[in-house]
């Protein structure tokens, strides 16, 4: 075939004809193959995204027997420390006077005073909004109590919660009742500076609580 | 001499290869438009493949994922209250107690000594912590410091009989050499003050002192908590 010896109609026609190819092969790239080769580069990265997802889920939860245990261990250890250890935002001072009579009846005190001693510094506060959770709060009690007694009411304060602190004793003597002594004690508990977020419905409540 | 003359049309002339073009033309297509159906069946079965695979997976993700995410969230909740103990033993070990040095005391003041005035009085104290070169930016909320506690003991009290100096002296050293109470000072406990009672005149002399003592500085620290794989 000699495309000079062919006529103008034919070379047209040839040249339609290519016209035609080329632009059914664009219009089979763009319209089939590319939509197709996208929705295949897709689905199969989307499926190894979700292997390696199941993977690591099941990897994840192959421990959860273990998992759950020990979340269940912190969970009553913390829900305890909410209910028992840590001073309420909320009227502190109520939560702690109720704590100090009952401990101090169980060893025969009685207790005079319970008043709250301000004496938060600084330091607590950007500590608070860093990482701690726990700042503290100091109450001082005023009784008149024997030495036996004071020994009595330090052990059980100091037992009903590990992490109270007592930051002061005072012990004078009374001319008149040599074995009476008048007792001033600041006891330092630790407050909520901020309740931690738990995401889990059930411990969620725990703070709130205390 | 010999000429070759060449009356062929070269329109007409036949290619003199062992295959025609032709031949090679419709071969060339044919093969091309073989292997391309080919290779398309064969990416069309892979795309089936992976789309029922696919299917599977997003199957199995369904029911994993709620799982998944609440062990995530109980995981997140467990080391926040791993955290939370820790900054609880942290209080616990920084505190004294102070029942067993109490009985202590008592046991260990001699009978011709009558303490009047106990007085145990904590500090809270920052130390502040060095700021290196990195830490610059450190943001303002940040505590550079770290909390401890340390407390200062005073003990008042009377001593009676001829060597009441000796007898306080020596409950001094007692005091400082104490098994319980020699780890918790900073130093040994000082006599502040020891003097005669001015009251009391004649009989058996009697003399006042004043023992003061300070303990070792305790970090409130966040402890590593004792049990429990993360």
């Amino acid at each position: 075939m000699d495309w000079a010896s062919l006529s103008k109609e034919k070379k047209q026609a040839l040249l339609l004809i290519g016209l035609w190819v080329v632009g059914g092969l664009a219009a089979l790239y763009y319209f089939v193959l590319a939509p197709y080769f996208a929705r295949r580069s897709t689905s199969e990265s989307e499926l190894d995204s979700l292997r390696a997802k199941i993977a690591q889920a099941e990897s994840t939860m192959r421990g959860e027997a273990r998992l759950r245990a020990e979340f269940a261990l912190y969970t009553e250890e913390f829900g305890n420390a909410v209910t028992n250890y840590i001073v309420p935002m909320e009227n502190p001072l109520s939560w702690v006077t109720e704590k100090v009579y009952a401990n101090a009846r169980q060893v025969g005190v009685d207790v005079q005073t319970v008043a709250e001693v301000g004496s938060m510094s600084g330091y607590w506060e950007g500590a608070i909004k860093a990482d701690r959770t726990v700042k503290p709060y100091s109450v001082r009690i005023v009784t008149e109590c024997s030495y036996q007694q004071l020994i009595d009411l330090v052990e059980i304060l100091e037992k009903s919660n590990p992490a109270l602190c007592i930051t002061e004793i005072t012990i004078s003597p009374q001319d008149m009742m040599p074995m009476r002594h008048v007792l001033n004690m600041t006891v330092e508990y630790p407050m909520w500076g901020r309740k931690p977020k738990l995401n889990m419905l059930e411990t969620n409540k725990a703070p709130e609580g205390g | 001499m010999s000429i070759r003359v060449n009356l062929l049309n070269p329109s007409e002339a036949r290619r003199q290869g062992m295959v025609g073009v032709k031949f090679m033309v419709h071969i060339s297509l044919g093969t091309a438009v073989t292997l391309f159906a080919f290779f398309s069946v064969l990416g069309y079965m892979r795309y089936q493949a992976a789309k029922r695979d696919l299917a599977a997976a997003r199957n199995i993700w369904e029911v994993r994922e709620p799982m998944y995410n609440s062990i995530l969230k109980m995981k997140e909740d467990l080391a926040t209250e791993k955290k939370f103990q820790q900054e609880l033993r942290g209080w616990q070990d920084s505190r004294i107690e102070w029942k067993p040095l109490l009985i202590e005391l008592r046991n260990m003041c001699p009978p011709t000594v009558q303490l009047r005035r106990l007085s145990l009085r904590g500090e809270l104290f920052v130390k502040i912590q060095p700021v290196t070169g990195g830490e610059a930016a450190t943001p303002a909320s940040r505590p550079t410091g770290q909390p401890m506690r340390w407390y200062s003991i005073t003990l008042d009290g009377k001593a009676w009989g001829a060597q009441a100096e000796d007898v306080v002296v020596r409950f001094v050293r007692t005091f400082g050499n104490n098994s319980l109470f020699k780890p918790l000072f900073e130093t040994a406990p000082r006599l502040n003050s020891l003097q005669r009672e001015m009251s009391q005149e004649g009989s058996e002399p009697v003399r006042v002192f004043s023992i003061g003592a300070q303990t070792k500085k305790r970090e409130i620290k966040e402890q590593k908590a004792p049990r429990g794989p993360q």
